[in-house]
């Protein structure tokens, strides 16, 4: 903008780093102002946690106390992931809804980058509530696992980095066909699936989302095994994965958008 | 070139339509000449067009040079567009310069005067600039231009540096003449430039109506928005582009039998710090003609400059210039207070928030939101959350805002407040605004011009007061003496446009203006014509839009 208004003549352009700053400040005001959500958000995931780690306790006694690291885990990973996807995924139909979706769309930094960068500010706050989270899994479960935060962060971040991706796609479809939101919401519990994937008897599951990332993450934290510790193939591929789908679910979230702007769909809802 | 065969006014008035049509928004598409014979003088070297209002005759001035059989030849970028500005071709004499003076050409504001320096080659010899609209012939009145928007058209045309003071990167200073015209007369008193056109200083201009001579000094400029100081680089033509121009826009939804139409070829331009209003009934396609500005829609066909600025060569910076108010109080973040909502969007639309924090702090203030100012938007009322809605529009910025009933839900005083601050801003800030409302009262109250839209299409654009035909009344009369020869008569003397006949006498309806009344009512005087009711019908601008839209019951004859 110019400046039209002459109100204030010395109005300078904001950058990036500027709007990375207002999205994620944003995004801590309303965390820290409505900290119920959040709450409820770690209690529902801390109770769901509860029911599978007592229920399956009482039904596979020890053989579930055996692999509970890994449940811990992948868990933890599967709240990280839920929060990625659907930070995206359920973000768009509720700007929709608040009729703030289209003045996105018209910022000069361009609607993708903006939607991403939201999708990253949530994925911030997904780290805390899931961090909160693990530290609950682990004082009920008394189990003890190897956080060593940088490790940790890049891991994980870099294995949701591909759900972000889903994420993104899968906001580019809700933007097309609103009502659509509610099933893809369904998509989250395919992450069991991915995260629990036998990424060392089928090899080629690696290059799903979050499988070789989960992978990683078990030996991070329940071996111990330092970042710079993996074989630099491992590290490689865990990168290319997540920014294939980072850059896929990129360009869907475009087509997708711009065919809703064609469609004269966008706002919708 | 068009060349229309000479068979009276209604070719005429179909040519310029046509030329009008054509030209409309076409303020980048200069791609050479157009022409219109002249066939029919109709006072002064008028011709009549069926223009832009569809609804009344506007007429372009083609100077007193111009004879039947002329070729008015539209060169330059106000020609047919908006204000109907018309050269004559040619090297005959013509408006606005004095009389027998060699003129300036629009691109050579040089002349021969100023600097000593010999004059440029004239790129073109026909310096007319017709910055007119007549509403009536006959001289009744004429101009409604405003001096700003007049100054911005004049700069336009002459590449001029008007508003930023100096000598135009070289360019000996200048002049600039305006005169209004009131009931035929020039009317120094009116501050409604009627036309203009630019003279070397020290040169002596005859005034073509009143022969009134009148030597260009450096008031005249700064009159025109000039100011003397020290020389300033050209400007950019951009800098004097439309805030908004939308050329050819067209945009289909669906295909086959159940293809809908929404915007079909639809051409204006909206000049900066004007209020636009565009109307239209529901289903008319003005959401989507706005969406399709602001980008939310792609349109299929058609162009949009956004200060000059073309969407498609550069989305990001033609919509760094625009913000819209398009869900009325749901356009903002609920859980944020007031003003971190400022901030936050100021932001987005490309603004650093620091930067702009006086002018948060004077919107608060100006909007009567400066109390609530760190309250949570859900807490307050649907009133403020829409004033909300609009700050944080403004909060970053733009030059261009799109407001889509930004008054629906108000109370009267709210609405009130919002009127008054888009005027405002408007007014002192240069802010362009187009809005989209069925309230009535805010488009008169608030808009400069109206562009009214039915089935994708512009049926009218224009001022208010024309569309109102300010000028014009409607007087609905009773008598028992209307009879046949009465009736004939005043057929013949007056616009009668509805006859009904009564038991005794009959009803008629009459329209003409404020002298025209008086003429007519001296008339019955005369014949002893006794009136038992007399009543204006004049109508608003919901009947105006009913009637343009085709919804309406009409003004015809016959009702």
């Amino acid at each position: 903008m110019t400046g039209g208004q002459s109100d204030d003549s010395a109005a300078t352009r904001a950058g990036y780093a500027a709007l990375v700053r207002a999205v994620l400040y944003r995004e801590l005001l309303v965390f820290v102002r409505y900290p119920a959500n959040a709450v409820g958000g770690i209690v529902v995931a801390v109770f769901f946690f509860g029911v599978l780690f007592y229920g399956g306790r009482m039904v596979a006694g020890r053989a579930l106390t055996d692999s509970i690291e890994g449940i811990v885990v992948g868990y933890f990973l599967w709240t990280l992931s839920v929060g990625a996807y659907s930070s995206i995924a359920n973000d768009i139909g509720s700007e929709v809804q608040w009729g703030t979706l289209e003045r996105h769309v018209m910022t000069p930094f361009g609607f993708a980058p903006v939607a991403l960068l939201k999708g990253v500010a949530k994925l911030v706050r997904t780290f805390i509530t899931s961090a909160v989270i693990l530290a609950v899994m682990l004082l009920v479960t008394g189990t003890r696992l190897h956080v060593d935060v940088p490790t940790v962060t890049v891991v994980a971040a870099l294995s949701v980095a591909s759900v972000l991706g889903c994420g993104l796609a899968a906001g580019g479809v809700t933007v097309l066909y609103k009502r659509i939101g509610n099933w893809l919401n369904l998509l989250q519990f395919g992450f069991i699936v991915l995260i629990s994937a036998p990424v060392f008897e089928l090899g080629w599951t690696r290059v799903l989302p979050l499988a070789h990332g989960s992978a990683l993450l078990q030996r991070a934290m329940v071996d111990g095994v330092h970042l710079l510790a993996f074989p630099a193939a491992d590290l490689a591929l865990l990168v290319g994965v997540a920014v294939a789908y980072l850059g896929l679910g990129y360009l869907v979230f475009r087509y997708a958008t711009r065919r809703a702007r064609r469609l004269g769909v966008l706002g919708d809802y | 070139m068009q060349v229309v065969p000479l068979d009276g006014d209604f070719a005429v008035r179909r040519a310029a339509r046509d030329l009008f049509d054509r030209r409309r928004g076409g303020l980048e598409q200069r791609t050479g000449r157009e022409s219109v014979r002249v066939v029919h003088r109709v006072a002064g070297g008028t011709v009549g067009v069926d223009g832009v209002g569809v609804r009344r005759l506007d007429a372009v001035h083609v100077g007193d040079g111009a004879e039947v059989g002329d070729e008015l030849v539209e060169t330059g970028p106000l020609g047919g567009h908006l204000e109907g500005g018309v050269q004559v071709a040619g090297d005959g004499d013509s408006v606005g310069t004095p009389a027998g003076g060699a003129g300036v050409s629009p691109r050579d504001p040089v002349g021969d005067g100023g600097d000593g320096q010999p004059s440029k080659p004239r790129a073109d010899p026909a310096p007319v600039v017709g910055i007119e609209r007549t509403q009536r012939f006959g001289g009744a009145r004429i101009g409604e231009c405003q001096p700003r928007r007049a100054r911005e058209l004049v700069a336009r045309v002459f590449d001029l540096p008007l508003g930023q003071g100096g000598d135009g990167g070289g360019h000996s200073v200048v002049g600039v003449g305006f005169h209004g015209w009131r009931e035929g007369r020039r009317d120094t008193s009116a501050a409604v430039p009627a036309r203009a056109s630019v003279h070397p200083l020290g040169r002596r201009v005859i005034y073509p109506y009143t022969q009134q001579e009148e030597t260009m000094t450096t008031r005249h400029r700064e009159d025109a928005g000039g100011r003397e100081g020290p020389s300033t680089p050209h400007r950019e033509h951009d800098d004097v582009a439309p805030a908004v121009a939308v050329d050819g826009l067209y945009k289909r939804f669906g295909s086959g039998p159940d293809a809908v139409t929404a915007v079909d070829g639809v051409s204006f331009a909206v000049e900066r710090g004007s209020v636009v209003g565009l109307l239209g009934p529901n289903g008319a396609g003005k959401t989507t003609l706005i969406k399709s500005i602001i980008g939310t829609v792609l349109p299929d066909a058609g162009t949009v400059r956004i200060m000059g600025v073309d969407v498609r060569e550069a989305p990001r910076e033609a919509y760094g210039h625009v913000d819209a108010m398009l869900e009325g109080a749901r356009n903002d973040y609920w859980r944020l207070t007031v003003r971190e909502n400022l901030r936050y969007f100021a932001t987005v639309g490309g603004v650093d928030p620091d930067s702009v924090a006086t002018r948060h702090d004077r919107l608060l203030d100006r909007l009567d939101l400066a109390a609530k100012a760190d309250e949570p938007v859900r807490n307050l009322s649907r009133g403020m959350k829409q004033k909300v809605s609009l700050a944080s529009v403004l909060a970053g910025g733009a030059d261009v805002v799109f407001l889509d009933e930004p008054t629906l839900g108000l109370d009267v005083a709210s609405a009130r407040t919002f009127r008054a601050e888009i005027r405002r801003l408007a007014a002192e800030t240069g802010l362009t605004v187009v809005l989209s409302s069925h309230d009535m009262e805010v488009v008169e109250a608030v808009c400069d011009r109206v562009i009214v839209v039915a089935d994708g299409r512009i049926v009218a654009d224009d001022t208010v007061d024309a569309l109102l035909r300010a000028d014009e009344h409607t007087l609905r009369l009773t008598s028992p003496a209307f009879d046949a020869d009465v009736v004939a008569s005043l057929h013949e003397r007056f616009t009668v446009t509805d006859v009904e006949r009564l038991d005794r006498g009959a009803r008629i309806e009459v329209t003409a203006d404020t002298d025209g009344l008086y003429t007519l009512m001296d008339a019955l005087r005369r014949r002893d014509v006794p009136l038992t009711e007399v009543r204006s019908v004049d109508q608003g601008l919901d009947d105006v839009l009913l009637d343009l839209t085709g919804d309406g019951p009409g003004r015809g004859a016959g009702g």
